[in-house]
């Protein structure tokens, strides 16, 4: 089911990037979080994003997405993600990484805030599992 | 002797001239001094005046040329003097020995020597006179019976111990007190010619065709007892020399008590916190492994709620194909009148019955429902892929949070017993570290040592049955040229016999009555009823017995000590000598009790006592009260610099 993406698949888009304040966000969730590099914080942003309902499409004021880039294939090396995008929302006709780009950024500022405010402490918080322990 | 007034001058770190009057009334004098301020230096001053040498850790000597107080950094020999006014029965003494300057002799090595001056009763003696005086007054042999560390009494435990070197050390200084030594020195001189007579007794073997052999056999025989000989002698000097070490080492670990409980928690703390940073690490390293799949977890409950709602959705579907597919069936019989499925013709009643029962609703389209089947299909099959294991991911977190948890506790404690010991002086933890150590390689190589020691013995005594296996077999076969040489070895060996025997009995002669002194001291001394007397064993060795006889074992280190003094006391009391007792570090090793039971026993064995504690050895109230009317003065060392200490009246500030 899942493959590489291709540029084929992509409707040629190759790379994704945050916006600038995603990425100053997304910084900041890699040094409070045990992730290994800021591209862990995009999929969990985009992620987060989807959980929560965000829009699928890019609001007026989302800016340019003109951070750092990553390649689709670092963001998504399988493929899972734009499958379980278009498995959750078949009747997108975007192109899903641009949708996920979208995503990406809207998911981080949002989980940035939460931990701001202390909403949102542990990955746990995040993934908003009841463990027990 | 009684000692009156000890004058000082630039010894150690005793600058200028300092005097210290000793009380005069019968009892126990205290003198306080730090680690390093001069304890020993203060025993060393009377060891030197009485006997012109100053000892070092473990009894070694000291050169005189170090002994002149000097600034750290002046290289230069230093003179000094001590003069140490005495009584002894009914005279008075001034005893002076400096090592001073010596202009007059530059033949003389270090331009420096030493001057010994002995007045009595305000004449000054004759050098023949002053010796003789001073050997009768208090010979050096016995001076580890009246200036001793009382670390080093647990040297009396070695006594007890068959084939031990340091107990046969002791022994050889007990019996040197006693007068023994006349008998022995005669017998060891005996078996010295014996050896040299079965050396002559070889060679002149070796001239007769008769007996060369044996001749040649006796004399490798010889070589190689004398050989392993030898080499006994040097282990014994060198498991010495190693216990001396490792005593010392041991003696320095205890006065640093505080200290050394203190680094060893520390470096336990250290390897806590290594061991916690090293399980931190791992459960980081974990968690940042498994970090990675947090977005899967992220969107779990999305993708079970939209698993569920397109399972509704498939079921749904599938009737609505149902439905379809059933549809287009009645539709195809009702108009051509032939069943599609079993291809048989329709009645006209039946195929206006089917075309009455359709209700005239518009049918689904089955291919259309068919992609729809397919998409959602495609959906629950994507979504079903999605595996996440966020309850993994949180534990790994928990385990991460509390490791950084334990390991930062585990720093800060660290950070608290670090900074206790920084108020230690300088270097002070290296010291330790440094000194634990060598005390366990110094344990190590004595161990090793002292198993060769058994074994060079056992091979002496094999190699000396040979000899006389040998010498006693050409002393049977008798040639014409070895007759003198085999009636010379048969004298010696007779003679030897009658002086080992002699030994014997005089030494049963005196350890009876070292038994019955030490018993009786011992009785005043024991606070232990149960104990009832001392038994003594060959090498002068004390066991405790209970009144029915029986052997009190594992006797307390407190008993130990009072054993030791008791046999002291019964030293002194068996010797023509007399004098006070000045100890150094006089409670290191005992626990409050025994260090009651040691301020008992000390001013019972000698009328004048004077005590070296540091600090914290005893503690000084108790120590003043348990004394009573026999407390009679009380000095402390007080450190101007690190070469220069005074000593004052009175207890530290």
């Amino acid at each position: 089911m899942s493959q590489p993406p291709s540029t084929a698949r992509t409707g040629g888009r190759v790379n994704i990037a945050f916006t600038e304040a995603a990425e100053e966000a997304a910084r900041r969730l890699v040094n409070r979080f045990p992730f290994a590099a800021l591209v862990d914080t995009a999929r969990v942003g985009a992620a987060f994003a989807l959980r929560e309902g965000m829009s699928l499409s890019r609001p007026e004021d989302f800016g340019p997405a003109n951070g750092s880039n990553f390649n689709v294939g670092s963001v998504d090396p399988g493929g899972d993600l734009r499958d379980l995008l278009v498995a959750l929302h078949p009747q997108i006709q975007e192109d899903p990484y641009r949708v996920l780009e979208t995503l990406m950024s809207q998911g981080v500022l949002a989980i940035d805030e939460r931990v701001a405010s202390g909403e949102i402490l542990s990955l746990r918080d995040l993934m908003g599992v009841e463990i027990s322990t | 002797m009684r000692l009156q007034i000890l004058e000082i001058t630039d010894f150690g770190p005793y600058r200028g001239t300092q005097r210290f009057e000793f009380a005069a009334e019968p009892g126990v004098e205290l003198v306080w001094g730090s680690n390093g301020r001069g304890k020993t230096s203060l025993l060393n001053t009377m060891r030197w005046a009485l006997f012109g040498t100053v000892l070092g850790r473990g009894g070694r000597t000291i050169p005189v040329t170090s002994v002149g107080n000097r600034e750290e950094t002046d290289p230069d020999t230093k003179p000094f003097r001590v003069a140490l006014t005495f009584t002894h029965d009914g005279h008075q003494y001034r005893l002076t020995r400096a090592y001073r300057n010596d202009p007059d002799h530059p033949a003389s090595t270090s331009g420096f020597r030493i001057t010994v001056s002995l007045v009595k009763d305000g004449d000054a003696l004759g050098p023949i006179d002053r010796d003789r005086e001073l050997a009768r007054l208090l010979p050096e042999q016995i001076a580890r019976f009246f200036l001793f560390d009382t670390e080093l009494l647990q040297e009396y435990e070695q006594l007890l111990t068959p084939g031990s070197e340091a107990g046969q050390k002791l022994k050889d200084a007990i019996e040197r007190i006693l007068g023994l030594p006349v008998l022995t020195q005669a017998r060891d001189d005996v078996a010295t010619h014996l050896a040299d007579a079965r050396r002559a007794q070889a060679k002149a073997a070796q001239k007769d065709k008769a007996t060369q052999a044996l001749g040649n056999d006796l004399q490798v025989a010889s070589e190689e007892a004398e050989q392993a000989r030898r080499n006994v002698e040097e282990l014994v000097d060198l498991v010495t020399e190693l216990k001396t070490e490792a005593d010392e080492l041991e003696k320095t670990l205890t006065s640093n008590n505080r200290f050394k409980s203190q680094v060893g928690a520390r470096n336990a703390k250290r390897d806590e916190v290594e061991r916690l940073a090293t399980r931190s690490k791992e459960r980081a390293e974990a968690l940042a492994a498994a970090a990675g799949d947090t977005w899967r977890a992220v969107l779990a409950p999305l993708v079970a709620r939209e698993l569920t709602a397109v399972d509704i959705q498939l079921d749904a579907t599938n009737q609505r194909l149902a439905s379809a597919l059933a549809a287009r069936q009645i539709a195809t019989a009702a108009a051509s009148g032939v069943c599609p499925t079993c291809r048989q013709t329709i009645d006209a009643d039946v195929a206006q019955e089917l075309h009455d029962h359709h209700d005239g609703t518009e049918a689904e389209d089955v291919e259309q429902v068919q992609s729809e089947l397919g998409g959602l299909r495609a959906r629950r099959d994507t979504l079903r892929t999605m595996r996440a294991d966020g309850a993994r991911i949180a534990r790994l977190e928990e385990e991460a949070s509390q490791a950084r948890v334990d390991l930062s506790d585990a720093e800060g404690q660290l950070r608290e017993l670090q900074a206790e010991l920084d108020e230690a002086p300088p270097g002070t933890a290296e010291n330790i570290g440094a000194w634990l150590g060598a005390l366990a390689s110094t344990n190590v190589t004595l161990d090793n040592t002292r198993r060769r020691l058994s074994e060079t013995r056992n091979d002496l005594q094999r190699k000396d049955q040979a000899v006389v296996a040998f010498s006693e077999k050409l002393r049977r076969i008798g040639t014409a040229g070895s007759g003198a040489e085999d009636r010379k070895v048969q004298l010696l060996v007779d003679l030897h016999a009658l002086l080992v025997a002699a030994v014997d009995e005089f030494r049963d002669r005196l350890r009876d009555a070292i038994e019955d002194e030490a018993t009786a001291v011992f009785r005043a001394l024991s606070a232990e009823p149960d104990y009832d007397r001392l038994r003594i064993n060959e090498n002068y060795g004390l066991t405790i017995l209970y009144a029915s006889g029986t052997e009190v074992l594992n006797r307390s280190s407190g008993y130990e000590h009072l054993v030791a003094l008791s046999l002291i006391a019964a030293l002194q009391r068996r010797s023509p000598m007399s004098g006070p007792i000045i100890t150094d570090n006089p409670f290191g090793r005992l626990d409050p009790t025994h260090k009651k039971h040691v301020l008992q026993a000390l001013p019972e064995i000698a009328e004048q006592v004077m005590l070296l504690p540091y600090e914290d050895e005893i503690d000084r109230p108790s120590a003043i009260a348990e004394l009573g009317d026999r407390f009679v003065g009380e000095h402390h060392l007080r450190r101007v610099s690190g070469t220069h200490t005074v000593i004052e009246p009175g207890a530290y500030p």
